[in-house]
């Protein structure tokens, strides 16, 4: 599967309450090389997906990187997508036309680790 | 609408982390010797199909490769491209992660770069003077 196929794709939790639209995926390199060559990166796993209630999606993340210049840019399109959330892959339950959630699935921000 | 500031911030991963619109795709690949090859437009996933999901944690979902094509005016129109006008540079030449995002093997090896070789064999090749470097 493409990640484009998953983007954009509605996103319920187990009650069937709609929390958004998949418009980022986050991906971790934390297992052995996956190449040959000395400088071979780890394989990216896929650790979750950005959630958001707003169709347009992010813009340029500020929400999750913690950069805060230019000031009154950045404080607008971190308020903008404030409603954002990081949903594990884990507790994804089923893929479909819409993503259900797994019970007990947990809301995270979708800050980078780090960056606050 | 749940306010994310109040979330609790996900510290779990313990490698580098990586969000797909803002580390991988647009970004412009280039081969050791910083000739340019493609731009990522998208990303082939595997372990992932429309279903039920696997709940023990078994399954990884990773990048198989990075993925270029003609998406100019699928991203303006709709719709997708046909499946062979796409390229697919797998994830394991992938060496350096940055502004650029640079992989192992020269661009000539990629099928991605078909354009340029064309146009140097095809077009600047039958200049008088296209096929060495300037004196």
């Amino acid at each position: 599967m493409r990640l484009t196929d998953l983007l954009d794709r509605p996103v319920r939790d187990a009650t069937g309450a709609l929390l958004g639209r998949v418009i980022d995926a986050r991906f971790v390199l934390d297992g052995a090389p996956s190449g040959n060559g000395a400088g071979a990166l780890s394989d990216a796993r896929l650790h979750g997906l950005i959630v958001s209630p707003r169709r347009s999606g992010s813009f340029l993340g500020y929400e999750r990187t913690g950069v805060n210049r230019p000031w009154l840019i950045a404080h607008f399109l971190a308020w903008r997508e404030r409603h954002d959330v990081l949903v594990r892959w884990a507790d994804v339950a089923t893929v479909g036309e819409e993503l259900q959630l797994r019970s007990g699935a947990t809301l995270y921000s979708p800050a980078l680790p780090g960056s606050r | 609408m749940t306010d994310a500031s109040r979330l609790p911030v996900d510290d779990s991963p313990r490698g580098t982390v990586l969000d797909a619109h803002l580390h991988l795709l647009d970004r412009q690949i280039v081969d050791p010797n910083g000739m340019p090859i493609a731009v990522v437009d998208d990303l082939e996933l595997d372990g992932v199909e429309d279903g039920p999901q696997d709940a023990s944690g078994a399954v990884r979902v990773t990048v198989r490769g990075l993925v270029t094509g003609p998406v100019l005016w699928t991203r303006i129109f709709g719709g997708r491209a046909p499946e062979h006008r796409y390229d697919e540079l797998p994830w394991s030449d992938v060496g350096e992660l940055g502004v650029v995002i640079r992989v192992d093997k020269p661009a000539d090896s990629y099928e991605a770069s078909w354009t340029e070789r064309w146009v140097r064999e095809r077009v600047i090749g039958r200049i008088p003077g296209g096929r060495h470097a300037p004196d």
